[in-house]
């Protein structure tokens, strides 16, 4: 059960190369994965003292142990998370991923709890949560059901967060960027408009952090999202404000796949400085058409870097057969 | 159509406060189904509360005895309906401290269910401008989208919901979804989720515009009737420049039609 139990988060989550899985109240098992199989045997039985550390089941200790620019992002973006809410995100990302497919319903309450060794209370946590995202709904003497993908909410942080862990193909950072392209420019023409000192300062202040981390030195992503983040919510529309979130975590996220190595294309940071010097200058056309070349450029940035990913994949299959 | 939102919200704001009396009332069956869903209810009442000032941002929650006896719940329930709030992002639970309003800009406003609460607690001009203006980015690119890629299936189902628009015209109870439907089949040409994702605000905004324009009897003018057929021919003429101009105007017009109708607040 076990096995199959760690096949299926392999799956979903990606082969990191050391496990903790909770195996009951305060038990804690560890052991090594190669090549997608659960080698040896169980490594050692821990009593698990530390809770709240991550995800409830499983850490990926090794990876985030592994130091560099990249764990430490990956970190400080983990967000302040308790341990409900990741028990959210490994359901979440199930769901997700199609191990529970739309329609289908979740194994027992009673089988999750052993699963995942938490308490009951936790565990209706974590239904609502995902309850709360469109994910699944209750039905008397049904049981929990996923619900079809349409009433999934595609625009909640958590929701992209998880679904990028799981899938970030091609088609999705299209999708992706299709939608930064109908809002980004926009909001840059709007915030030209605007003509808020105090916003034109925010966005100034984060694109001073860029160019002076540009060599990947200090946080150069946050610096890049702040950027973003602070155009929309210089429009002074909360609604479009509220977006930020959404496009934080889509930036993080395609950050993480790797694309962009630790520095910024020179190419890209001038683009950065255009835009701001057109909503410096109130010229919101330019802003727009500035922030819109910015966005087909990026967008094409990540492809050529997915494509190239896909390419050396194949390369190291082995011939089947 | 209420179907759309994760949790239906009972009409108006007064059931839920007479929960208590309300599930006494039912049989064994129903209190049972009662049960399972009062955390959505008790969670719609409180989101509304929240969203209408009544607990401001920073703001403790009634503690939790309070809550339950006003309403005639559990605790068990007063937590799931916490637990959803929380991931909505409306409030935060710290242990020893209580229950606390986040600010806000945390708050996942773009939520079917917080959005629709937005209107439901009376939402003030600026949110209706607000709403209408991420609408203007969003649909008039859908369109040109559509028109771009002149998927029969997708003119069918446009052509379709707008034949039962018309058909509606007068106000039958169809009106408000054969509008909804029309916009999302538009949105829906693009095949990307996230843009479909909006429907939830369009959706909002049509409950929204039918209630305050017409007194809850949906009935559609000549006019917007007419701007909905030229963006159809449009899209059907593979005119994309056209369709994007067609939807921006009806989209402004409609605004215009929320804001000159009388200001009714909730029912």
């Amino acid at each position: 059960l076990i096995r199959e139990t760690i096949r299926t988060l392999i799956a979903i989550n990606g082969p990191p190369t050391r496990w903790r899985a909770k195996i009951g109240r305060g038990l804690s098992l560890v052991f090594t994965v190669a090549r997608g199989e659960p080698k040896g045997e169980l490594e050692q039985v821990l009593a698990d003292t530390t809770t709240n550390q991550g995800d409830a089941t499983v850490t990926r200790g090794a990876k985030r142990a592994a130091g560099g620019a990249e764990a430490e992002f990956a970190d400080r973006h983990a967000h302040k998370r308790n341990a409900n809410d990741s028990l959210a995100a490994v359901l979440g990302r199930e769901i997700i991923g199609g191990l529970h497919p739309p329609g289908s319903r979740l194994p027992a309450e009673a089988a999750l709890l052993v699963r995942f060794g938490v308490s009951r209370p936790t565990l209706r946590e974590a239904f609502r949560a995902l309850e709360a995202k469109g994910l699944i709904v209750s039905r008397q003497k049904v049981g929990t059901l996923v619900r079809p993908k349409s009433d999934w909410n595609m625009l909640d942080p958590d929701f992209l967060a998880w679904h990028m862990r799981v899938a970030p193909t091609l088609e999705f950072v299209n999708d992706l960027f299709q939608l930064r392209q109908i809002f980004e420019p926009h909001a840059s023409y709007l915030a030209a408009e605007a003509r808020s000192a105090a916003a034109l300062k925010r966005i100034a202040a984060a694109y001073a952090d860029m160019e002076r981390r540009k060599s990947g030195h200090g946080d150069l992503v946050g610096a890049d999202v702040r950027f973003h983040k602070e155009i929309l919510d210089a429009t002074g529309n909360r609604l479009i404000g509220t977006l930020g979130g959404l496009i934080e975590t889509a930036l993080v996220g395609t950050f993480r796949m790797g694309w962009r190595g630790v520095a910024i294309k020179e190419d890209r940071l001038l683009q950065h400085r255009a835009v701001l010097d057109a909503i410096a200058a109130q010229k919101p056309d330019e802003a727009q058409a500035c922030m819109a070349q910015l966005l087909r450029d990026s967008a094409a940035d990540v492809r050529r870097a997915l494509e190239k990913d896909a390419r050396a994949k194949r390369r190291h299959v082995p011939p089947q057969g | 159509v209420t179907k759309r939102f994760s949790i239906a919200p009972l009409q108006g704001r007064s059931r839920l406060e007479t929960a208590g009396g309300l599930r006494s009332e039912l049989g064994d069956e129903d209190a049972l189904t009662f049960d399972r869903h009062i955390h959505g209810y008790l969670a719609a009442t409180l989101g509304r509360e929240i969203v209408a000032g009544v607990h401001p941002p920073g703001a403790l929650l009634p503690n939790a005895p309070e809550i339950c006896q006003r309403f005639g719940v559990s605790r068990t329930v007063l937590r799931e309906a916490y637990n959803l709030l929380a991931a909505k992002g409306l409030i935060v639970a710290r242990p020893k401290v209580g229950t606390r309003v986040r600010p806000k800009a945390e708050w996942r406003i773009l939520d079917p269910d917080v959005l629709a609460w937005h209107l439901q607690a009376g939402p003030g001009e600026t949110f209706i401008s607000d709403l209408f203006e991420l609408r203007q980015m969003v649909e008039p690119a859908a369109a040109a989208l559509a028109a771009e890629g002149r998927v029969p299936g997708t003119i069918t189902r446009i052509a379709e919901a707008f034949d039962r628009m018309e058909r509606f015209r007068e106000g039958q109870a169809g009106l408000i979804e054969a509008d909804l439907d029309f916009h999302m089949a538009i949105l829906g040409a693009t095949s990307n989720p996230f843009l479909t994702a909006f429907g939830s605000l369009i959706h909002a905004s049509l409950q929204f515009a039918f209630r305050i324009s017409w007194g809850g009897a949906a009935r559609i003018q000549d006019d917007r009737l007419h701007q909905h057929g030229l963006i159809l021919a449009a899209i059907r003429e593979g005119a994309p420049t056209r369709a994007r101009r067609r939807m921006a105007e009806l989209l402004r017009d409609s605004l215009d039609d929320a804001r000159r109708s009388p200001p009714k607040t909730t029912r």
